[in-house]
């Protein structure tokens, strides 16, 4: 409080005589409009309320929805970015035509649908969040900006349009739909479905525990499609894994 | 699976006035990249003019690699796994130039928002080199990704030389495995936009390459360059008339002669050409002879002819490239070879060496070079015949650093700062003798 400071304007009525020392640069205390300004201003006894109280409270309520906001497009932008990564390294490895390349090309080719228990487990939601930062979230197509806020309508309107809110996975020349699963700890991580063109993760595998959303999604991905494109070859299935779990697109330099 | 097409089936079948078609220059994925700021991608410009004119669509152009006024273009170390590649015991760092494939993706999602009358239907992605297929595979990507139903088609040298491997490697629509003839295409960097280039690159075809500069300077574009395979032939006639016709536009109009110089076709009137104030770089083919070595008399015989037609005595706008990487090289033969062009102008340049897909070389070494995969092992900056000569890359760095040291000048001429000609002597001779090695291959001893 002791850093904050601030111009008041009293524009009529205030008796200045009787309620500003001579020197006009503070209040005699025991004057009544005085009482009345600080009341107003900062309200009355140990906890501060008043114009002072919402402006503050305005300013941290402001921190705490742009924190929340930045938390959830970081954390959608972090999940996008390891499906990108996904599909990138597989770009690549098709560049390779090598024994792996061949491999995935004929996973790719195939129609198959085998899948396992996942689909039968409840969908997980990972869209949009009802509220962030306690403000009700509005959807919208081609902002400017990822998200605007508007604190007086108290909602935040979130583009949808972007990248970061589409789950679809480009694998070289198909796309699978990224479906979200709360699946029990015993069951895959992940399943593949070549007839539907869909991958069902299981979040709730115990190696969730182990890393971050981005990195579990990405083990996730390259072991399903290293499982799936590895013939039961036991070190293809392997060599490919690592391949997809090393590339990454961002560079750290 | 893409279509393998030409270009004029392309065009006639598969692009009609209602299309918008966006064409692209990818990024490179490369070790090094010497020649960066004259990148442009001419064939596309052509193309575009062609495609407005005759099919009368709409087009445009995301350059990936247009650089900034001053000439510069982005580059950046590749992610992590990929920093640097392994061959043999030599490792190269790996860079991105340019801008990456999200520049196109960007752009779409402009188009998406602001006006969905503008999204391309056809997206054309072109290519300078076959061995830089990575990041054409990862612009197909990237567009497939933002715009699913969009049609690719992959141009330029990549598809043409190398169908097959593109057919597997890129998820496009069209591989177009033969360009429309487009020699005599008239063009302008319209296609740029508000955004163009510091520099225009023509052919010499006169006439339409004239009416490109015209245009670039109207928009104070002042830089000229030749994508030409021999800028002289004729005679230096068509070189002649394009001179006259342009260098009279504007005051600090330049050409820069950055390939296609070959000495053999300079003539007493083509060297009257070149020896004008407004060429300000001449980089010089390398004058080749049987054996591997240079024809030293060809150097001399430019020089005095540039002489004659009023340059300067020592000419410092010439340099020469040297060839090294080449099938049949000898560590001994490059040196003498660069000493050999120093002796006649002002800096040498050494120019790695790779065979075109498909070509008299690749044809002789096939079995050699198919062996090496993946394809991009054939940039010359990996020096894919280093395994035949013998010569390894360590020595080609060498070859490098000695090319950067006599380089170094004094008073713009070569060997000065030896001020006499006993250290040149004597560096030669060291050069000649590797002395830098301990124990000298037995192969290798100049002597």
């Amino acid at each position: 409080m002791s850093q904050i400071t601030g111009e008041l304007i009293v524009e009529e009525g205030l008796d200045a005589m009787d309620t500003l020392n001579p020197g006009r640069e503070s209040f005699y205390e025991e004057s009544e409009h005085y009482k009345i300004l600080r009341r107003h201003l900062i309200g009355e006894g140990e906890r501060v309320s008043g114009f002072l109280w919402k402006a503050i409270s305005a300013v941290l309520r402001r921190s705490q929805v742009r924190s929340a906001l930045a938390d959830t497009l970081g954390r959608v932008t972090l999940r996008r970015r390891a499906l990108e990564d996904v599909s990138a390294a597989i770009g690549q490895l098709m560049t390779r035509q090598d024994k792996m390349s061949v491999a995935v090309r004929s996973m790719l080719k195939s129609r198959r649908g085998e899948v396992n228990g996942l689909s039968k487990a409840q969908n997980l939601d990972m869209g949009l969040p009802p509220r962030i930062g306690g403000l009700l979230v509005k959807t919208a197509r081609h902002l400017s900006k990822p998200a605007e806020i508007d604190y007086l309508q108290e909602t935040v309107t979130l583009d949808t349009e972007r990248p970061e809110w589409n789950w679809s996975l480009l694998l070289f020349d198909r796309t699978f739909e990224v479906i979200h699963k709360k699946g029990q700890p015993d069951q895959p991580i992940a399943e593949i479905d070549l007839k539907e063109d869909r991958i069902l993760v299981n979040w709730g595998h115990p190696v969730k525990l182990q890393m971050d959303e981005r990195g579990f999604l990405r083990t996730a991905l390259a072991w399903v499609i290293a499982k799936e494109a590895g013939e039961k070859d036991p070190s293809q299935m392997m060599d490919l894994a690592l391949r997809l779990l090393a590339f990454t697109t961002s560079t750290d330099a | 699976m893409p279509k393998l097409i030409t270009a004029d089936k392309l065009v006639s079948k598969h692009l009609t006035q209602k299309d918008r078609v966006l064409l692209v220059n990818p990024p490179v994925e490369e070790t090094r990249y010497s020649w960066i700021r004259w990148n442009q991608p001419l064939d596309l410009l052509k193309l575009g003019s062609f495609l407005r004119t005759h099919v009368r669509c709409e087009v445009d152009l995301v350059d990936c690699m247009r650089p900034s006024d001053k000439g510069e273009v982005k580059e950046e170390w590749l992610p992590r796994a990929r920093r640097y590649l392994s061959i043999q015991n030599e490792r190269y760092p790996m860079r991105r130039y340019g801008e990456s494939a999200s520049l196109v993706a960007d752009y779409i999602r402009e188009k998406l928002a602001t006006d969905r009358k503008k999204v391309p239907t056809h997206i054309w992605i072109t290519s300078l080199c076959s061995y830089w297929y990575e990041t054409i595979a990862e612009t197909c990507r990237v567009v497939r990704q933002t715009l699913p139903d969009v049609q690719i088609a992959l141009l330029g040298q990549y598809p043409r030389l190398m169908p097959e491997h593109a057919k597997l490697a890129c998820p496009a629509d069209f591989i177009v495995t033969k360009s429309i003839d487009l020699e005599e295409q008239a063009w302008s960097l319209d296609l740029y936009g508000k955004d163009k280039p510091p520099f225009v690159a023509v052919r010499l075809h006169p006439r339409t390459a004239a009416e490109a500069v015209k245009s670039a300077v109207e928009n104070s574009i002042y830089d000229v360059t030749f994508f030409e395979e021999d800028i002289c032939r004729d005679g230096g006639e068509p070189l002649a008339e394009f001179v006259s016709l342009t260098e009279n536009l504007h005051r600090h109009l330049r050409y820069h002669v950055i390939c296609g110089l070959e000495a053999a076709s300079i003539t007493p009137k083509a060297a009257s050409t070149l020896a004008r104030k407004k060429f300000v770089a001449l980089s010089l083919e390398e004058a080749d002879q049987e054996g591997g070595a240079v024809n030293a008399d060809a150097y001399r015989r430019v020089t005095q002819y540039l002489r004659e037609a009023g340059g300067p005595e020592q000419d410092d706008r010439l340099t020469g490239f040297v060839w090294i990487g080449r099938p049949n090289d000898q560590l001994e033969q490059i040196i003498r070879n660069v000493f050999q062009v120093l002796k006649s102008l002002g800096s040498i340049i050494l120019k790695p060496y790779t065979p075109l897909p498909g070509g008299p070389d690749h044809k002789a070494h096939a079995d050699y070079l198919d062996a090496i995969e993946p394809h991009r092992m054939w940039s010359p900056h990996f020096f894919p015949f280093a395994e035949l000569n013998g010569i390894t890359r360590g020595e080609y760095h060498d070859l490098y650093r000695m090319a950067a040291f006599l380089n170094e000048k004094v008073r713009a001429r070569a060997f000065d700062f030896l001020d006499g000609t006993l250290g040149a002597q004597l560096l030669r001779e060291s050069l000649r003798k590797e002395v830098w090695k301990l124990e000298p291959s037995p192969l290798r001893v100049v002597d």
